[in-house]
């Protein structure tokens, strides 16, 4: 990794100096989460076919499928949206790198928690395909990164973005993706709409890798060929129209 | 001497669109923000890059730093295109939004300084010799510990200032370098850009506080609604008014003077046309005078001369 690389996730992490009660809420935040999701699944008997086992093993995938794509990768689209943009448009940084790196620093904490509770889980519970599950992993990693950039130029003509975000990450990921409840536990119908939609392939397909389902990576890499050719055309006409009205 | 920046009939229009119902638009409001500017900078050349608000002066320190596309005409910074944001060219200007913060809110100043020696490619000696000398000039030792969210505005200002010249750039955009400053802190900022002035950096300064720029650059570009209307030495801007500011001191009140735009107690000041300036004080030093000065006019009475009614 290059001393460039370094200092944008250098920067990210730096910021708990500033707020060092961060590292506490972020060190426990995922654990917790981790602990009481797949017990509350099981205590209501909501489980289906799903053994406890396979609920906590997913649940460990699943989490992470949510925090490194969508928490690291996705507020790039903020970051776009508060103007910051066009300062780092003066200087000579590579704004994609910089913004998932400078991400992935400000979330170190919660990344590292997680992915040791991710290890444990993955350890006791005997999960499988290790290297499949982090290959589709950092795919999902590109798509919503690509994805937050997109929807981050779109503040060059909407005055707010909030409702592109719910619309296209945070909703359908919980929906259709099954970051929260496994697609196996939802109506039929709906995981008939899912297959036709990104974030099933996002999601579900990836996090039921560890429990030894075959993957098939083609949907996310179409759809990620999809959004590099859209974030390209749309930085295009978006870069023409920063700060669109002003002195 | 070379031509480091040169516009060439530089236009800039904004639309915005009113929505009718949710994103549906309807009517565009169009503002014609750039009408066909033509101006060039010689290296080692300090700008001052003037005009009332919405004449166009941010909209074209934008587009030369490469962060706006123009509509039409040809810019050329140090030989290139700034909207092509080729590295080279990020790496050879220094650009400052005094409305706009260029250091990282919530990390302490020095960190924001060390992502950027990464980013210019600087090596921890030269870093550390500029940040050294950049602080002494510009008094900021105390706040570079401090995340940039903990600063008051001058304090920011002077190390978002320290930031734009750490990595030596060639060429300066400077827009609005002193919102918000005290006194104090003005008299430091000017002193520091004189210096940068002197070390041969070429500098485009725009800003809305006249008596510093006054101080700093010797010469003008005008900018009123779009277009240039002067572009010439600071002198030759100030004799386009055609009075001269008179002070004068009596050692009693002196009764009727000729020109008289304000009076208190024996002291007087008027503005008398360039050509009858020797006449007139000949006559005053005739009555009891204590103090005589005869002044230009300050550049803020110039550019409400020029630019009327703005």
């Amino acid at each position: 990794m290059s001393f460039r690389a370094l200092s944008y996730i250098l920067v990210g992490l730096k910021r708990y100096k500033t707020f060092p009660l961060d590292v506490l809420i972020d060190a426990l935040k995922g654990p917790v989460l981790l602990l009481i999701i797949p017990s509350l699944w099981y205590g209501i008997g909501a489980v289906g076919s799903f053994s406890l086992r396979e609920l906590f093993l997913y649940t460990a995938a699943s989490h992470l499928l949510v925090l490194l794509p969508i928490y690291v990768s996705f507020p790039v689209a903020n970051m776009i949206r508060t103007g910051f943009l066009p300062s780092l448009l003066t200087k000579p940084v590579n704004l994609s790198s910089y913004l998932f790196l400078r991400n992935l620093g400000s979330t170190f904490v919660s990344l590292v928690s997680s992915l040791l509770v991710f290890a444990v889980i993955y350890k006791v519970y005997g999960g499988v395909n290790i290297a499949l599950f982090f290959l589709g992993l950092s795919l999902a990693v590109v798509f919503y990164l690509l994805l937050g950039q997109i929807i981050g130029y779109l503040a060059t003509w909407f005055y707010t973005i909030w409702g592109f975000q719910s619309i296209l990450v945070y909703l359908p990921s919980l929906l259709f993706g099954g970051s929260l409840v496994p697609l196996d536990l939802l109506p039929s119908w709906l995981v008939d709409v899912a297959s036709f939609l990104p974030w099933k392939s996002l999601h579900y397909d990836v996090a039921m890798i560890v429990l030894g389902r075959s993957p098939n990576f083609l949907p996310l890499l179409l759809w990620i060929a999809f959004l590099a050719v859209l974030e390209r055309i749309v930085f295009h006409v978006a870069s023409k129209r920063w700060e669109s009205w002003g002195g | 001497m070379e031509e480091v920046i040169v516009v060439e009939n530089l236009k800039k229009v904004y639309r915005k669109t009113k929505r009718t119902f949710l994103i549906f638009p309807g009517e565009t409001e169009v503002l014609e923000a750039l009408k066909g500017v033509s101006f060039t900078v010689k290296r080692g050349e300090v700008v001052g890059y003037l005009g009332p608000n919405g004449s166009g002066k941010s909209t074209t320190i934008k587009i030369l730093s490469g962060v706006l596309h123009p509509d039409e005409g040809e810019v050329s910074v140090l030989g290139f295109t700034p909207w092509e944001r080729r590295r080279e060219f990020l790496e050879s200007i220094g650009v400052m939004f005094g409305h706009r913060t260029f250091l990282f809110w919530e990390i302490p100043v020095i960190d924001t300084f060390l992502f950027y020696k990464e980013a210019y490619g600087m090596d921890k000696e030269t870093f550390w010799e500029r940040v050294g000398r950049l602080s002494e000039i510009l008094s900021i030792e105390e706040y570079l510990e401090k995340p940039a969210r903990e600063l008051s505005l001058g304090e920011r200002i002077r190390c978002e200032l320290a930031l734009t010249l750490l990595h030596d750039p060639d060429v300066v955009l400077l827009d609005e370098p002193f919102l918000g400053m005290d006194v104090w802190t003005r008299e430091k900022i000017r002193a520091f850009l004189k210096e940068v002035g002197r070390e041969g950096k070429t500098v485009l300064l725009s800003s809305h506080q006249l008596e510093d720029v006054e101080e700093i650059v010797e010469r003008v570009v005008l900018l009123d609604r779009g277009k240039i209307v002067f572009d010439g030495g600071l002198d030759d801007l100030k004799q386009v008014v055609g009075w001269k500011r008179v002070l004068v001191t009596f050692s009693s009140p002196p009764g009727p003077l000729p020109y008289v735009v304000r009076s208190v107690g024996s002291t007087a000041e008027l503005r008398v046309p360039r050509e009858e300036v020797s006449s007139v004080v000949r006559e005053l030093l005739e009555k009891d005078v204590v103090d005589l000065t005869v002044e230009e006019p300050d550049l803020e009475e110039v550019l409400k001369h020029v630019v009327p009614g703005a």
